[in-house]
């Protein structure tokens, strides 16, 4: 059977865990524990393996919702995760210290899936830290020559989340039109 | 546009007081708030504070009127507030007092709208030897300021399908594309309402960095360029309203745009109407657009789409993101737009209406010959169709 994924990537603490669980349709599976290492400034407890959700959808099939551990020394298992995936939702931390070095290090990270698939940036913590603006973030994305979606997020909003994954879907089809 | 380098800091030039006392006052100002800054004329300041009982003062205000008419004005002066001054400014009387020029600092932060340091100066110590010194009235009972912290003003995106939109935007015609009469029919002018009236002040207000007022015989509309907001003391049916009625060309004059007077205002009182520029922009453009397309744009010529609208801060028009997602991937005219997504183009129309008041959208001339279009219809997934009326339907049972 094909597992449909969608993959939830970026840095510790841009809220990946908190995305999932907004438009999950069961608690999802957490696996965090105790920060350890770089990670532990900026979150008491962290994801060291992946976080997993799910969407049922009619005709029993089912959208697998799976977030990549934050810590780069998990970077192994990113591989593993988007095989078969839809598409990437890409959350980054507006407060931290460069968003546009996070930015670059995930785009180039899953680059060959994003070419495959499509991508959509959510910036959280804009609210804690203003700039830079999504204006900023879509020049330096237009440094990479790309063009992709990047909105102001509240993970813990699941309307926010569920317009970051629509725009997603648009970006790799925009022919689709649902049944309004 | 440029933002200001540190959006907590005040930056400060003071005219028109002997070295000696310049000094003094630098530190003065450093005890009250370290994010008081007290620099040189050069250093772009946001602020000039004059004392104007020095002589040659009328001739440097002069001077910084003409060459800086965005930076606030503060006026001090032994004697009561002068009336002879033409110019917008806040006052202060001599002596300085701590609490005089805490509630001017705190207006100067309301028009720039930086974060408020109130905080940060009720925890600086109260006395010194200097401020002693400088400030004879210290114990001037000065009530609190009125002015509220900072408020996160930017509201959650609410997305519509075509039935919800119409109930949204009141009247929304439906329009034939095969129809040239009823295209050409299609289109307006922003400059005829007050979209074209607001949107020049915001053009205005950020060249000149100066927190402006639109008086067009309605609601006072105020434009904050350092904090991209807008404060309108309406309901957002008024303002559906007032957006659509054409501003006649003939009473042009009648819609005027001045710089602020914050005494005249009810800004203090109503923090709660304040407003994203960006939200308000796209909000208003959709309420005077109504289905129908800005002149500036040929409805038969390629849109270059500058980038994806934030569309978690506005409000989603119908087939907004596939629009976006198709434009994305090529320039297209409007009209092939509509006839690709097989949608009404007063729905692409107003979506580009939107765009345009955002500045997001350019044109090209045609690649390829008329003859070539109309382009296949994208053929769908069944599954991204699932997702998507998951999605919806879960917006819709949380909005519920």
């Amino acid at each position: 059977m094909i597992q449909h994924k969608i993959i939830f990537t970026g840095p510790v603490g841009a809220g990946k865990t908190t995305a999932i669980h907004s438009i999950s349709d069961i608690k999802p599976v957490k696996t965090d524990a105790s920060a350890s290492d770089m990670t532990k400034d900026r979150k008491a407890e962290t994801t060291v393996a992946m976080d997993y959700g799910v969407m049922n959808l009619p005709d029993g099939d089912k959208i697998h919702l799976y977030g990549t551990p934050g810590q780069e020394r998990f970077d192994f298992m990113w591989d593993i995760l988007i095989e078969g995936g839809i598409g990437l939702i890409l959350l980054l931390d507006n407060s931290r210290k460069n968003p546009f070095q996070d930015l670059n290090f995930f785009i180039n990270a899953f680059d060959d899936f994003i070419k495959q698939t499509s991508v959509a940036i959510g910036v959280t913590q804009m609210d804690l830290k203003a700039t830079p603006t999504i204006e900023h973030y879509h020049q330096e994305l237009n440094k990479l020559n790309v063009k992709h979606p990047v909105f102001a997020v509240d993970a813990r909003n699941s309307r926010d989340v569920s317009i970051l994954v629509q725009s997603l879907l648009f970006s790799i089809d925009p022919g689709i039109e649902g049944d309004d | 546009m440029k933002q200001r380098e540190n959006d907590k800091d005040i930056k400060i030039a003071i005219h028109g007081v002997p070295q000696s006392t310049h000094k003094m006052l630098c530190v003065f100002f450093k005890q009250i708030s370290e994010h008081i800054k007290i620099v040189n004329d050069a250093d772009s300041p946001d602020v000039d504070l004059i004392d104007i009982d020095f002589a040659g003062a009328d001739k440097i205000l002069a001077k910084q009127r003409a060459e800086h008419p965005e930076r606030i004005l503060v006026i001090v002066s032994l004697k009561n507030k002068p009336n002879t001054i033409e110019h917008d400014y806040l006052f202060l009387k001599k002596p300085l007092t701590r609490d005089g020029i805490i509630q001017v600092i705190m207006q100067c932060q309301l028009q720039l709208k930086s974060p408020p340091i109130q905080k940060e100066i009720e925890a600086a110590p109260k006395s010194s030897a200097l401020h002693a010194k400088v400030s004879p009235a210290a114990t001037d009972k000065t009530p609190s300021s009125p002015i509220k912290p900072l408020e996160n003003h930017t509201r959650p995106a609410e997305e519509f399908n075509e039935k919800g939109f119409t109930r949204f935007i009141g009247l929304m015609p439906t329009i034939n594309i095969e129809d040239p009469a009823q295209i050409d029919q299609a289109r307006f002018s922003p400059g005829d309402y007050l979209l074209g009236s607001v949107y020049h002040a915001i053009t205005v207000a950020r060249h000149k960095k100066q927190a402006l007022q639109v008086d067009a015989s309605w609601r006072p509309l105020l434009i904050f360029p350092h904090s991209h907001e807008i404060w309108l003391d309406a309901s957002d049916h008024q303002l559906r309203a007032f957006a659509s009625l054409k501003i006649s060309r003939t009473s042009e004059s009648k819609v005027r745009v001045l710089p602020v007077n914050l005494q005249q205002t009810k800004v203090n009182q109503a923090s709660d109407k304040f407003q994203d520029e960006e939200s308000f922009l796209w909000k208003l453009a959709i309420w005077t657009s109504k289905g129908r397309y800005p002149e500036q744009i040929d409805p038969a010529k390629p849109v270059v789409l500058k980038h994806w609208p934030n569309f978690t801060r506005l409000v989603i028009t119908p087939h907004a993101l596939r629009i976006t997602a198709l434009l994305m991937q090529q320039p297209q005219s409007m009209l092939d737009v509509a006839r690709t997504l097989n949608i009404g183009p007063q729905y692409v129309f107003v979506f580009i209406s939107g765009c345009q008041a955002l500045n997001l959208v350019a044109q090209i001339e045609r690649k390829y010959g008329p003859e070539e279009t109309p382009k296949k219809k994208i053929k769908s997934s069944g599954l991204l169709n699932k997702l998507l009326n998951k999605l919806r339907a879960k917006n819709h049972d949380d909005s519920a």
